[in-house]
């Protein structure tokens, strides 16, 4: 009877021994961006089993804009993933049936033959899977590494994976997780309607959006980010690139920590700090005063006219003693603030959408007017209309404006240099062309500001600011 | 000159009333973007014949018919994996699937099976790409902007629930329609081109199918569509059934073998 | 004894479960009920070995059985693939080594005609067990494919093909594959080890 028992015994620590390695397999927690998994709260090395599914799918990357973005897990950047130093992780790659290429996984924080990417090609409908030994901690990113691999990178297949070293991170209150691309259409900026792909434009490095986590309003309105005063913040800042390096910054905060390129030193009181094409870094700051605090690509044009804009929300009590009060957000932002009235983002696709069925009424132009001329035209012209004296001519009640339409939308499209009379008054500035503007949101503006702050006037339609587009010369070193 | 291209297109149309719907593409020089070995660039390919649109789920149907071997109740598990025209609502039963529809969900078995039983065969890849590199206009259309955008524009699409019939577009200036645009398709050859010539060496020759092994190695480093093509054939296995994966046939030109 | 086979049994079947597919890109997992009916046997192909003698691929069939491809005039990499499966079979028990047979088929028929695979078969010093073989070009293909094994002729004869071995179980199922002549054999010999006592 001992003696089966014994043999019994045996055979179950065999099988314990074998078929366990390192205890019991986790299955990885994964989440979409902004959120971060927990820690992992482990003191020991573990097997961890992480299932990833690559999703070609349309999506919104910018209001009215759709895109066939290239996924691991259904969202741009693709799910992150967080494991320990030591682990030994079970990767399944699957591509879902329903795709048309087929994909792999290059995961920096492999050590081995392309990271990963000889094992791990599948084609559509099928399941791969091989493993690794994550022998150094840091921040990785993750991608996809089929030929042409600038293409599938440039549609959206990147993501990041944490190894953390034992022990863990430093507590902090916020995790965040943020990963900047850049995006490369056939159409312009802005330009309505699903936008194929554009080799040519990748290939001179020449960007149409550059985004945070894969859509324009991806942080923001009511994506910006929370945090409360007091908290320490860490944000888990990647760059899938293909092509373009970040400066990143967050608009009135210092960074107390930057782990540079993921790693394990960090620099102390950074303001900001560059993360390569297929890095990462890790930032972390203390938020001591309410507000709207803007994460940007600090090359600047990314972020005001590409789209490289984001927003962390802090709500909490006051310190006057550390910063006054004033408002940042009016003088900081330039070209493009965030709405200071809820105006809903929805407003500028109604408009699109009612223009497209031919059923445009004043109030949705109006409507999206408003919400383009915020931000924009209100940066000089301020929010009423009431310009600068001496600077800025008023909008409000405008002789000169409503005079005459037609030259208005020559004004907004060319530009205004020289003497000009407002409602009795001299004004000699530099009004800069606003041609890049599409037609139809010079027409909504126009037709906001013309019903608008006492004026009363008839709407501006997308056709006549075309007309005087083609008819008119854009003056030298106007956008087309 | 004239007379020899009014001959030329005379073959092709009497080959082609003759074997129902298939016409001659070439001779030509097919220029690899993974050559085999350093030195062959250039692979001179004899006259074939092609199909000029892909099988249909109509032409299909009367396969399988024919031979209940190769109906989906019925195949061999090692001819083709689970998922073989499951677009089908029975076997022998298009259902949905339209007859005009280019036939999916066939394994590279499969395929062979059907050419076979016409008495031609699958297009090597070779002249598969020598046929798909033309437009309207010209043979060898690779290196035009709006030829390698066009098919980028697709291949940058989502796959649509339902494919278009067959024979929508325009033929090439072989005749050839549907290369681009529709569905991959089966070649012979469809896993060898990105073996490498370290294989001899013993090293692993598949090395040569990632990243940047792949691309140090290309001759043509901007040709994107054919990279992209290249690297969906080298994932592909014999019994794999694709949702807009189907095929066309090909036979040897005139005085040749099958 | 019947207890000791027992222990033998569970662990064999435990390092058989907890073994994973290790990175075989596109390689399907099999459930069991599915493994018995995916059988290389079912390609019916016909080849004629070294002595001369036509058979089918399935002559084996009931035993685990070796096979992969090779061609005769290859000069590295076919030496090499022969040496790695002797030594295979050295680390190999003596049951499971007399109940193995291999199978070796070539891309070549043209040139690897039954009278030079008879020289090769002395020049390899190969036992009984074992059958170079050759086929015609559409059954090179077929079984090529089924194999997922790469190859592409070269303009001056010689091939690049990539090196796979792999293990078929009685029924020609695929029961393991190592691809690469340096990828480690261990999986594969345990799971040989475990067909052959399954044979009576």
């Amino acid at each position: 009877m001992t003696k089966r028992f014994g043999v019994v015994l045996v055979a179950g620590v065999l099988w314990v021994g074998v078929a366990s390695g390192q205890g019991k397999p986790i299955s990885a927690v994964l989440t979409d961006a902004p959120a971060v998994p927990p820690p992992t709260g482990r003191t020991a090395p573990a097997k961890v089993v992480v299932e990833l599914v690559v999703k070609e799918v349309t999506m919104p990357i910018s209001e009215g804009v759709t895109y066939t973005f290239w996924t691991f897990g259904g969202k741009v950047p693709g799910k992150f993933i967080r494991i320990r130093q030591g682990d030994t992780v079970e990767f399944h790659l699957s591509n879902d049936p329903g795709n048309k290429m087929p994909h792999n996984i290059d995961l920096h924080a492999v050590t081995g033959p392309g990271g990963g990417a000889a094992s791990s090609f599948t084609a559509p409908g099928q399941t791969s899977q091989f493993t690794f030994k994550a022998l150094n901690p840091g921040l990785f990113v993750y991608h996809c590494a089929t030929a042409p691999v600038g293409m599938h990178v440039a549609n959206g297949m990147y993501g990041m994976i944490l190894v953390e070293p034992p022990g863990g991170l430093s507590k902090v209150d916020r995790e965040y997780y943020v990963m900047q691309g850049d995006f490369y259409t056939v159409g312009r900026y802005h330009e309505k309607g699903l936008q194929p792909f554009d080799m040519q434009k990748a290939i001179d490095e020449n960007a149409t959006y550059v985004l945070f986590n894969g859509s324009e309003g991806a942080l923001l309105g009511a994506n910006a980010l929370p945090a409360k005063v007091g908290e320490k913040v860490r944000l888990f800042v990647g760059n899938g690139g293909p092509n373009l390096v970040s400066s990143f910054h967050v608009i009135g905060e210092i960074f107390d920590r930057v782990y540079t390129e993921g790693g394990s030193n960090f620099q102390s009181n950074v303001q900001t700090t560059l993360i390569p094409a297929g890095g990462s870094a890790i930032v972390e700051y203390k938020v001591e005063i309410p507000g709207t605090y803007p994460l940007v690509d600090h090359s600047i044009f990314r972020a005001f006219n590409k789209g490289a804009l984001g927003l962390m929300n802090v709500t909490g009590k006051e310190d006057k003693a550390v910063y006054s009060g004033k408002q940042l957000d009016e003088v900081y932002l330039g070209d493009k603030a965030p709405g200071q009235e809820p105006n809903p983002p929805s407003a500028v696709t109604n408009a699109t959408k009612e223009a497209a069925a031919g059923t445009l009424t004043l109030e949705t132009q109006i409507a999206a007017g408003k919400a383009l001329f915020t931000g924009t035209c209100s940066v000089c012209h301020q929010l009423e209309g009431q310009g600068l004296p001496m600077v800025f001519p008023p909008l409000a009640k405008s002789d000169f404006l409503m005079a005459d339409k037609t030259r208005s939308i020559g004004i907004v499209i060319n530009g205004l240099q020289g003497e000009v009379v407002v409602n009795g008054a001299k004004y000699n500035s530099v009004m800069p062309p606003m041609s890049n503007l599409p037609d139809d949101g010079i027409a909504n503006i126009l037709t906001y500001v013309r019903n608008s702050f006492g004026n009363k006037g008839e709407a501006v339609t997308a056709a006549e600011v075309a007309k005087v587009r083609a008819t008119t010369k854009r003056p030298a070193g106007a956008a087309h | 000159m004239r007379v020899a291209a009014f001959l030329l297109l005379t073959a092709g149309l009497s080959a082609a009333a003759e074997d129902g719907g298939l016409v001659q593409v070439g001779p030509g020089v097919y220029r690899p973007i993974y050559p085999a070995a350093p030195g062959e660039t250039e692979v001179a390919l004899p006259a074939f014949f092609l199909d000029v649109l892909p099988v249909t789920n109509g032409d299909y149907l009367k396969f399988v018919t024919a031979q209940p071997e190769w109906r989906s109740d019925r195949i061999k598990r090692i001819f083709a994996e689970p998922g073989y025209l499951r677009h089908w609502s029975g076997p022998l039963k298009p259902g949905q699937a339209g007859l005009d529809e280019p036939v999916r969900f066939v394994s590279w078995f499969a395929a062979r099976a059907y050419c076979s039983s016409r008495g031609a065969r699958l297009p090597t890849e070779a002249e598969w790409e020598l046929a798909a590199a033309a437009d309207e206009t010209q043979r060898d259309a690779r290196r035009t902007d709006a030829f390698r955008q066009r098919l980028l524009a697709w291949y940058a699409q989502p796959n649509p629930q339902t494919l278009p019939a067959v024979g929508a577009g325009k033929p090439n200036v072989w005749g050839v329609e549907d290369l681009h645009g529709l569905l991959w398709e089966w070649v012979l050859d469809y896993g060898n081109t990105m073996i490498s010539s370290d294989s001899r060496d013993g090293k692993d020759p598949s090395g040569q199918r990632f990243c940047g092994a792949g691309a140090a190695n290309a001759s043509e480093k901007d040709d994107y569509p054919s990279f992209m093509r290249i690297a969906f054939r080298s994932s592909l296995e014999g019994s794999y059934t694709i949702g807009n994966l189907g095929f066309r046939c090909a036979r040897d030109g005139k005085g040749a073998g099958r | 004894m019947t207890k000791l086979s027992a222990v033998v049994l569970i662990w064999a079947g435990a390092a058989y479960a907890a073994d994973p597919h290790a990175g075989h890109a596109g390689h399907e997992a099999m459930s069991a009920g599915e493994a018995t009916k995916k059988s290389l046997y079912d390609l019916g192909l016909t080849v004629v070995d070294h002595t001369g003698k036509k058979v089918k691929l399935d002559v084996f069939r009931g035993r685990p059985v070796l096979i992969s491809m090779f061609y005769g005039t290859c000069t590295t990499a076919c030496p090499l693939l022969v040496a790695k499966m002797k030594k295979l079979e050295s680390k190999l028990s003596p049951k499971a080594k007399a109940a193995t047979r291999v199978m070796l088929v070539s891309f070549d028929p043209a040139r690897d005609t039954p009278e030079a695979l008879k020289k090769l078969s002395t020049t390899f010093g190969i036992d009984a067990r074992w059958r170079l073989a050759q086929t015609d070009e559409e059954s090179v293909r077929n079984l090529a494919a089924a194999l997922g094994i790469r190859y592409r002729f070269l303009e001056d004869g010689t091939l690049n093909h990539s090196s796979v071995l792999t293990l078929l179980d009685g029924a020609g199922t695929v029961a393991a594959r190592i691809e690469g002549l340096d990828t480690p054999d261990e999986a594969l010999i345990e799971k040989l080890e475990a067909l052959s006592a399954l044979k009576k």
